[in-house]
């Protein structure tokens, strides 16, 4: 399903302006970095995509809705949106019942909304879990929970608040994975991260917000090319990335495996010559 | 970020040190409640703490909370006291089977007047002083350090919950519950909101209490302040002075009334 926010603005009671006519369009599947420093305003521009809040002025389309004409709970349907504090949202006693919560609001029949626990479950590597109480896992533990819970929905579009911040490597790994599947769905995911090297191998498209604006929005290989604007904009460049930049006869390597291939390649060419 | 009903702000009411303040608020609710002359005792405080409101520039709003507050409760006052209190004698007005009584109306302005004059006294601190700094000072006249924690972290705590809670109702509302719409579909969404809120509060206590310790929060040694809220003995003496006034007032009305003036 397509996102399109058009020329959105955007201020907190207090006067904070925090969106400044912003206008972009997130397709299906895609899989879209939001980046930018602390306060820069990602969180409430993801917030106006399921209608928690509404834009002062302009349009946020989901598919052929407008945000404004629906509540957050309808928008449920086509948008589901994981908060960064797994504890400020679960509240059953067992892990299976929480992850249930949402496809049941959204009136799935006992049948389906079984399948779509159990899928969830399992794509979180919680299978084992299912019985368990979410209060006795631990934070990580509980962060999966949350996740699941979010994909259990089968929404067409998922939005991810700092999806990866307590995960250990591992885990990491494994939801770098559920992105994939969701891929593979074609669905729509906005992850909103300061995890820089998370991002890099696992997005296509970064947008880089910075004071209520967007002001670079590319494919993951040319993001990075403009060294000046993303350090001006207080983020710090990936270490591999900036490795293979300054080998400037590379092609732009995103993860250690492409680098590698790439190295080869290069030793190869000069050995030939 | 909104701290309760605190407004910031650099007038002289600000300025004071919150013991002095509070021993105001404490002092005017006495009178109010036991002064000699209902109606003056009931008045004057309000008036007095309204005329401070203003000078420091925050009456607007602490009108506007107690024209908020008040407005509702007053109206049943009205109605409950002027058509049906017991004492009713004098009648004003008939609407169908209903009678005004006089005596009902003065009563129930009676009780509004002293809410009125309650509230502006209470503002008078609440909104002129962070709740860090009434806790802090407190902390300064030599309170144990547990009890003023115990007292003042809920003051310091209420607006975090309140932030919290509206996180919680989006996290929910963002898997589909709807918090809107008729009674029982409210009383549904109330579980969904309220565990999380006292979960994620579990979590808190544990943490800071953790953190308190480990930075010696109960080590019998004495705390420095790393700042002092400044006071004066001018301010001192003023405390003082309203301690005496209300005692004077509180005793002067229990003499009347044991004499058998009224
Ligand atoms: N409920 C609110 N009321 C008032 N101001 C707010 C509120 N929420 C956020 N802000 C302000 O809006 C600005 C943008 O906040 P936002 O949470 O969108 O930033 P962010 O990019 O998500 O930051 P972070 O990386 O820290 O999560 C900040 O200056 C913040 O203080
Ligand atoms: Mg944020």
């Amino acid at each position: 399903m397509r996102i399109c926010a058009e020329n959105i603005h955007f201020t907190y009671p207090g006067n904070v302006k925090v969106l400044d006519n912003i206008s972009v369009t997130l397709n299906p599947g895609e899989k879209v970095a939001l980046i930018g420093a602390n306060g820069s305003g990602k969180t409430t521009f993801a917030r106006h995509l399921n209608g928690l809040l509404r834009p002062q002025s302009g349009t946020v389309w989901v598919g052929d809705w407008k945000t404004s004409e629906h509540s957050p709970a309808q928008l449920a349907q086509r948008v589901a949106y994981v908060f960064q504090n797994p504890d400020e949202q679960l509240f059953r006693q067992r892990v299976w019942d929480e992850v249930a919560f949402g496809p049941q609001n959204l009136g799935y029949s006992a049948s389906q909304v079984e399948n779509m626990v159990e899928q969830a479950l399992s794509l979180m590597g919680l299978t084992n879990e299912a019985n368990f109480n979410p209060r006795d896992l631990n934070y990580s533990g509980r962060k999966r929970v949350s996740l699941a819970s979010a994909l259990a929905m089968q929404t067409p579009v998922l939005i991810f608040d700092e999806p990866t911040a307590s995960l250990d490597m591992k885990e990491k790994k494994q939801f770098s994975k559920v992105l994939k599947t969701l891929n593979l769905e074609n669905k729509t995911t906005l992850i909103i991260s300061h995890d820089m090297d998370f991002v890099v191998e696992n997005v296509d498209r970064i947008i880089l917000m910075y004071e209520g604006k967007m002001i670079h929005d590319t494919s993951t290989k040319h993001f990075f090319k403009d060294k000046e604007l993303i350090e001006n904009s207080g983020l710090v460049i990936p270490q591999l990335i900036r490795l293979s930049q300054e080998l400037n006869h590379l092609d732009l390597a995103l993860n250690v495996e492409q680098f590698i291939k790439e190295r080869e390649r290069i030793i190869t060419t000069i050995k030939t010559e | 970020m909104t701290l309760g009903l605190y407004t910031a702000g650099d007038s002289w009411l600000h300025r004071l040190f919150p013991i002095t303040k509070l021993i105001f608020s404490l002092s005017a609710i006495a009178i109010i409640f036991g002064g000699p002359n209902k109606w003056l005792s009931a008045i004057l405080p309000g008036v007095i703490s309204i005329l401070i409101l203003w000078s420091a520039g925050i009456a607007w709003r602490a009108l506007k909370l107690i024209v908020q507050l008040l407005t509702p409760i007053a109206v049943i006052l009205f109605i409950v006291h002027g058509f049906f209190g017991p004492a009713n004698h004098q009648i004003l007005m008939r609407l169908g089977p209903f009678v005004l009584g006089q005596e009902g109306l003065m009563y129930a302005s009676l009780i509004v007047v002293r809410l009125v004059s309650t509230l502006a006294s209470s503002l008078l601190l609440v909104t002129s002083t962070h709740p860090g700094s009434l806790i802090q000072a407190l902390e300064q006249t030599g309170l144990s350090r547990k009890l003023v924690y115990l007292l003042g972290s809920p003051l310091l705590l209420l607006p975090q919950m309140a932030r919290r809670i509206q996180t919680i109702r989006s996290a929910q509302q963002s898997r589909g519950l709807e918090t809107q719409g008729n009674l029982l579909q409210r009383i549904k969404a109330l579980f969904p909101l309220v565990a999380p809120l006292v979960f994620s509060a579990l979590v808190d206590v544990e943490e800071r209490s953790l953190a308190l310790e480990v930075r010696g929060f109960s080590a019998p040694t004495p705390k420095t302040n790393l700042t002092e809220i400044p006071d004066t003995t001018k301010q001192q003496v003023l405390r003082w002075g309203m301690i005496v006034i209300a005692v004077c007032f509180l005793v002067f009305e229990f003499w009347r009334k044991r004499n058998g003036y009224d």
